[in-house]
């Protein structure tokens, strides 16, 4: 799967960006039949979402559903009716892995083939369940961290460095990463603070996450830019990778470069930096 | 008769973008002193107008003209017939003529721009004579020429002094430039500035230079001019239109013509105004210093100037308030006429110059051919303007507009009407898409390569609205003719229908 720098939230009651969100930018788009919908308008949502599924040809992203959370009496309906219409991914709010397993039996009941897993952790609960993701038997390729929740639920405001977020986004990190899935933050939600949502995506970006939410187009560009590598990272990796090549020609597995030594490590780290060039890959 | 695009035409078909031209610059040979009289009744009875004349305004005021409404009052009540109406652009508040066209009064039209209710009344054919839609440059080429002879140039003047210089940067209405007035000032037989402002001391940097008005007429109030601000004027908010403004900007960065003594012309639409931020950052980082920007101009491009970004300004009209202040005041921001602007018999006007205009458009057809002027039902609804002048002018011409807007595809087979003949249009920038014109292989290879601009024939940007839209219904048009859209030569490039 390609590599998840943006995701971004499309509410599903809105036609126009629900056709119009495949040109934005984004690695993925994320049709929501939760949070942007009132409860009066959730049956409208699911038939857009429905058609829009059908008719994209994404082209450029991934398109994903995010259904209402478990607790709700809407998410069984709304597998029903977007599962036939195949979208790429499913994000399941409010994840746990029992949330996780009454969907797999639902879809087995029902016979509907689920996509692959997209798991958003909003609570406590989840964040120290991590550990039983890997043992459900679902295909899940990414954990998506969702903070507002997180710190509600630890009866904290979130801050502008996220500190209450802390162990929440280096624990789904280091899991995510154990088990090959790739690792999502939370959104930056003041749509108007360029600022303060680069240095939020900049540390996203330092702690090990592959992408983060985004809840307006124009933070796309922004999430896109920060995890651009820089022309000196470019630099580095091309030199490191054309030494990796020339010792492999002259039957030495062994090279340094700038005075260190490059092992395995580096070379995985110089190959992920020339993929971010080329603007996405398929890992 | 079918023309070299293969549309029915009247009379005098157009021949190609560049078939007819003849180098041949005018200058103004009037030489009158002006008289002053109060109120616009005196005036209109002064010029004895008779029956089947043509009358002609300009449209700087835009929706805040009141000079329009106020001479065809008078006119409507004298019980005059037959008229020809040659106003540079007609908006919503020139509505009377509505009434005019119905009661015979006024029973053709000449403009580059047609809105609101006249439009309509124009489209369910009441007018009983036809409509000409032409092009700024190409208004300005017929009246010097004398293809669009005036009989009486009424010019609303912010500002007369007593030999009858006209300014448009003074006063309660000031609009700035009026250089669309220009060439009615220079030909028609009677000129008569109308204004709320005559003032006693000598007006430095007319528009309108002395010799050219032979009456002053004083009324209280010629317009407001908070209703010159054009359509948008604001840069866009809309993600899909940000990500065609990016795509074209990236376009123009990697033209090749994007250095030092680039010249550039947006519209103010607000995705053309978002090229113009995004264009202004790129000259920013790059230390870019442009020759001139021009055309209907707005803060983006006053802001461009301030900053030392454009050397000058060529201004023929003004779009916003701040465009009409820094006309009055910044050294290189030059009002400037319509034929100096755009007149393709004028060698070396400002259009021709141009190395990139950005430009709008309401259909676009496989040929490229671009319609401004009618709805795809054929409704009046616009009209040329600068269009035709500008990409025929420039290096590059760029349309931008999203692919499907409304559940309609901006892509048609063959577009109601042309306005903008297909061989001057080089580039279409959706979002879904961009095509480039076939005629520029030279286009085409340079841009294949700029990162995340994907280059597709306008054959398959069509298929692709298609597959969002379906197939749309044909809409067939009355078949009955009442008017001409005219190309800036004066040749006919298609027939306007009644709807």
């Amino acid at each position: 799967m390609r590599t998840l720098r943006s995701l971004l939230f499309m509410p599903g009651n809105n036609p126009g960006m629900l056709i119009s969100g495949d040109v934005l930018g984004a690695d993925a788009l994320i049709f929501d039949l939760e949070d942007a919908v009132s409860l009066d308008e959730k049956d409208a949502a699911r038939a857009l979402v429905v058609e829009a599924l059908s008719t994209l040809e994404r082209r450029h992203c991934l398109v994903s559903v995010r259904i209402n959370p478990l607790d709700s009496p809407f998410w069984q309906d709304d597998l029903l009716a977007v599962l036939p219409a195949a979208p790429d991914a499913l994000v399941v709010p409010k994840a746990t892995p029992e949330a996780l397993r009454e969907v797999i039996i639902f879809c087995d009941e029902k016979k509907l083939t689920l996509p692959t897993i997209w798991p958003l952790l909003e609570s406590p609960l989840a964040i120290v369940s991590l550990p039983q993701f890997s043992i459900i038997d679902l295909d899940i390729s990414a954990l998506l961290l969702g903070g507002e929740d997180y710190a509600a639920a630890l009866g904290v405001a979130r801050t502008s460095d996220s500190l209450e977020l802390l162990y929440a986004r280096t624990a789904l990190v280091t899991h995510a990463k154990a088990n090959g899935w790739q690792a999502i933050d939370t959104p930056f939600t003041d749509t108007t603070d360029i600022e303060g949502l680069t240095s939020h995506v900049e540390s996203s970006k330092t702690i090990g996450f592959d992408g983060v939410l985004a809840i307006h187009p124009a933070q796309v560009d922004v999430i896109r830019a920060v995890y651009l590598p820089s022309e000196e990272e470019r630099l580095w990796a091309e030199a490191v990778l054309k030494l990796a090549e020339e010792a492999k020609a002259a039957g030495s597995g062994v090279f340094s470069y700038g005075g260190k030594m490059v092992d395995r490590p580096i070379l995985l780290r110089a190959e992920k930096i020339m993929e971010a060039v080329g603007g996405g890959s398929d890992a | 008769m079918r023309n070299a695009i293969g549309r029915e035409v009247i009379d005098n078909p157009f021949a190609g973008a560049f078939a007819r031209q003849r180098f041949n610059r005018q200058v103004n040979t009037k030489q009158v002193e002006p008289v002053v009289m109060h109120g616009i009744e005196n005036a209109v009875k002064a010029v004895k107008l008779e029956d089947g004349m043509t009358i002609s305004f300009h449209h700087h005021l835009r929706n805040g003209d009141f000079v329009l409404d106020m001479t065809m009052r008078q006119i409507l009540a004298a019980g005059m017939k037959d008229l020809k109406v040659a106003a540079s652009s007609i908006f919503p508040a020139h509505k009377i003529l509505v009434d005019c066209i119905d009661q015979g009064v006024v029973t053709s039209i000449d403009t580059a721009y047609i809105s609101g209710p006249v439009a309509e009344a124009v489209s369910a054919g009441r007018l009983k004579g036809d409509i000409r839609i032409l092009t700024h440059g190409g208004r300005a080429r017929a009246i010097l020429e004398g293809e669009c002879p005036i009989d009486v140039a009424f010019i609303a003047a912010p500002a007369v002094d007593r030999s009858g210089q006209i300014s448009g940067v003074l006063g309660n209405a000031a609009c700035g430039s009026l250089g669309y007035a220009v060439a009615d000032a220079w030909r028609a037989k009677t000129v008569v500035a109308v204004t709320d402002n005559l003032v006693e001391s000598d007006l430095l940097a007319p528009d309108i230079e002395a010799g050219t008005v032979d009456i002053i007429c004083v009324v209280d109030k010629i317009g407001d001019a908070a209703g010159i601000v054009s359509g948008t004027t604001r840069v866009t908010k809309d993600p899909v239109g940000l990500k065609i403004a990016k795509d074209a900007t990236d376009i123009i960065v990697h033209s090749g013509l994007f250095q030092n003594g680039f010249s550039f012309q947006t519209g103010a639409g607000g995705v053309s105004l978002a090229v113009a931020e995004y264009v202004r950052d790129h000259m920013r980082r790059a230390g870019i210093v442009g020759a001139f920007g021009c055309g209907g101009i707005t803060s983006a491009f006053t802001g461009m100037l301030e900053e030392g970004l454009f050397h000058q300004l060529f201004d023929v009209q003004a779009f916003d308030l701040a465009a009409v202040e820094s006309s009055g005041k910044q050294q290189n921001h030059h009002r400037i006429s319509a034929s100096y602007y755009a007149n393709p018999n004028e060698e070396g006007h400002v259009a021709s110059r141009l190395d990139v205009v950005v430009l709008g458009a309401s259909e676009i057809d496989l040929d490229f051919n671009v319609n401004v002027t009618t709805g795809s039902n054929g409704a009046l609804l616009g009209g040329s303007g600068g269009h035709a002048d500008t990409a025929a002018g420039a290096k590059i011409s760029l349309i931008v507009s999203k692919l499907v807007n409304a559940r309609v595809s901006c892509i048609h087979e063959k577009v109601t009407t042309v306005t903008t003949p297909g061989e001057t249009v080089d580039v279409l920038v959706t979002d879904r898409g961009v095509a480039v014109n076939p005629k520029r292989k030279d286009l085409e290879e340079r841009l294949s390569s700029v990162a995340g601009v994907e280059i597709v024939s306008i054959d398959t940007l069509f298929e692709r609205a298609l597959a969002l839209t379906g197939q749309p219904a044909t809409i067939e048009l009355s078949g009955d003719v009442i008017g001409r859209s005219v190309y800036r030569d004066g040749t006919e490039l298609d027939k306007i229908y009644r709807i």
